[in-house]
């Protein structure tokens, strides 16, 4: 039991699932019945781990502006350093009277937070947090979280559409011109990696990385640069956080939401910044590997990591206008992205 | 050559402000007052609430003759004054600040020629209605508020700098 766990830990049994396989099949049980129900286990293993995740966030977030503004940040709730600020806030939002507007077009403004949330868990799919400790290892991993990573935009379009507020709507334009402006270079440093390595598969390119971080290698340092700002922009955080600029457009596209329906693309916001982060340590910073702790956990102090430099750019630069953002997307992060994919490809490639 | 020169000022200009950030945020200056918790200590020169001194020479009694110079000194019509007896014993009978009208300049108290009206550094204040931010008599002479500084105290405290007015 003891070698069980420790192998466990360390990521090489995938789980309970082949002893658990064996003896259901073994009692003459339908397989197919243990496949589904597996899939709803570890489905909700993932959901949880999201929930308790952007709680965390959140919270530290709040800590985090605060230090950097002499604040002193929540310190109330849950001891002197408010660790259960977030929960009591989340508690207070269900609370909140869920109100459509009269003239919002209700289907799109039921939708949208779903269609903006719900993406962000999907892409969890092909996070391995160690070698077995996967939902599910697709060949096309990495094309995966790419189609589905900008499903987001779509969602805050409809609530933009839907809630039939200018504001809204301003916002919601802008989140999808700001997805021409940094998915392209964001793909393009994506695929350098995929192209250095040869694989889509995120358990391929971690097991890539075992000789060395990807961060460390000449060809694609400028790529996690890259990455990292246009995961910037893909999350909408300052300075690219013009989708729900407070200051011009009241809170954009989520300007007329309230309540469970607001929560939702919070929730959505936060995971999808932690998913971004565990992406980019992923495919940049040796994913699970690490000495002596659990793969999983180096994962997540990894990707703790990068959150903490993302919240660090955002309480320090100021919101960049449209056009500034615009062009310097298609201007500098593009021939960028593509010449550093030239590089890789003509001289890189072993 | 433009761009390149704008491109490394960019990246200059915002390493300078993360390396302002971060340094704030491992140093950890807190300027946060917990206010019901933690209090600030205000300055002895703070213009807070209101305080008649006490007379010796008149148990029970204050300094003020209610001569009236604070009301007249007064821009917003803050006190009203009943005054009772006369030559030395004079003093008012109804003595009643409103101050919910009041912007604690401090002329009342720089007008007051006997020392008898003080300001304290007392900051908290507040009613449900505005009956309650009437202030009488008795509770500006009230036996446990605090001594306050009249101007001349004041002024003692804090001479004026090198050619500043009086």
């Amino acid at each position: 039991m003891r070698d069980f766990l420790s192998r466990f830990l360390a990521g090489q049994e995938s789980t309970l699932y082949e002893p658990l396989r064996g003896w259901w099949v073994g009692h003459g049980l339908p397989a197919g019945v243990l496949v589904v129900a597996w899939g709803v286990l570890v489905a909700a293993a993932v959901v949880a781990f999201v929930l308790v995740t952007v709680l965390a966030l959140v919270w530290l977030e709040r800590k985090v502006s605060g230090d950097i503004q002499s604040r002193l940040g929540p310190a109330r709730v849950g001891g002197r350093f408010g660790v259960l600020q977030t929960a009591a806030d989340a508690l207070k939002l269900l609370l909140k009277e869920d109100i459509i507007p009269a003239r919002a077009d209700r289907a799109l403004f039921v939708l949208a937070p779903l269609v903006t949330f719900l993406p962000a868990i999907m892409v969890f799919v092909v996070l391995p947090f160690a070698r077995r400790w996967v939902p599910a290892d697709l060949d096309v991993g990495v094309l995966y979280v790419i189609a589905i990573s900008s499903l987001p935009a779509l969602g805050m379009m409809m609530a933009g559409w839907g809630s039939n507020n200018k504001y809204a709507l301003l916002g919601g334009m802008r989140a999808v011109a700001q997805l021409m402006a940094y998915e392209v270079p964001l793909v393009l440093a994506v695929l350098n990696v995929a192209a250095y390595t040869g694989t889509l598969s995120t358990v391929g390119i971690v097991e890539a990385q075992r000789t060395g971080w990807f961060i460390w290698n000449p060809a694609l340092a400028p790529s996690f640069l890259i990455f990292f700002v246009a995961a910037l922009a893909e999350v909408n955080r300052v300075p690219f956080d013009l989708p729900e600029a407070e200051a011009e457009l009241v809170a954009g596209y989520h300007t007329e939401y309230s309540g469970m329906r607001f929560a939702l693309f919070f929730l959505g916001e936060y995971t999808y910044l932690f998913f971004v982060c565990a992406f980019g340590a992923t495919l940049f910073l040796g994913g699970w590997q690490g000495p002596l702790l659990p793969p999983a956990v180096w994962l997540v102090a990894k990707s703790y990591a990068l959150v903490l430099a993302m919240m660090w750019v955002r309480w320090t630069l100021p919101r960049l206008r449209i056009d500034q953002l615009l062009s310097f997307g298609w201007k500098l992060l593009l021939p960028l992205a593509l010449a550093n994919l030239v590089f890789t490809a003509f001289w890189a490639v072993r | 050559m433009e761009l390149i020169r704008d491109l490394l000022t960019g990246v200059v200009s915002i390493a300078k402000g993360l390396w302002v950030t971060c340094t704030n945020w491992l140093a950890r200056p807190r300027v946060t007052v917990q206010y019901p918790r933690q209090r600030r200590q205000p300055a002895p020169r703070y213009r807070g609430l209101f305080v008649l001194r006490p007379d010796p020479a008149r148990p029970g009694g204050t300094r003020c003759t209610a001569c009236g110079l604070c009301a007249q000194a007064c821009p917003s019509q803050v006190i009203e004054i009943e005054p009772a007896g006369t030559g030395r014993e004079r003093h008012p009978a109804r003595y009643q600040m409103n101050l919910a009208r009041c912007l604690f300049c401090r002329m009342c108290v720089e007008a007051c020629p006997f020392e008898a009206l003080a300001m304290t550094t007392e900051y908290e204040f507040t009613g449900y209605a505005r009956e309650q931010m009437l202030v009488d008599l008795a509770w500006l002479a009230g036996p446990d508020r605090p001594a306050g500084l009249t101007h001349k105290e004041l002024a003692a405290a804090n001479p004026p700098a090198e050619g500043e007015g009086q």
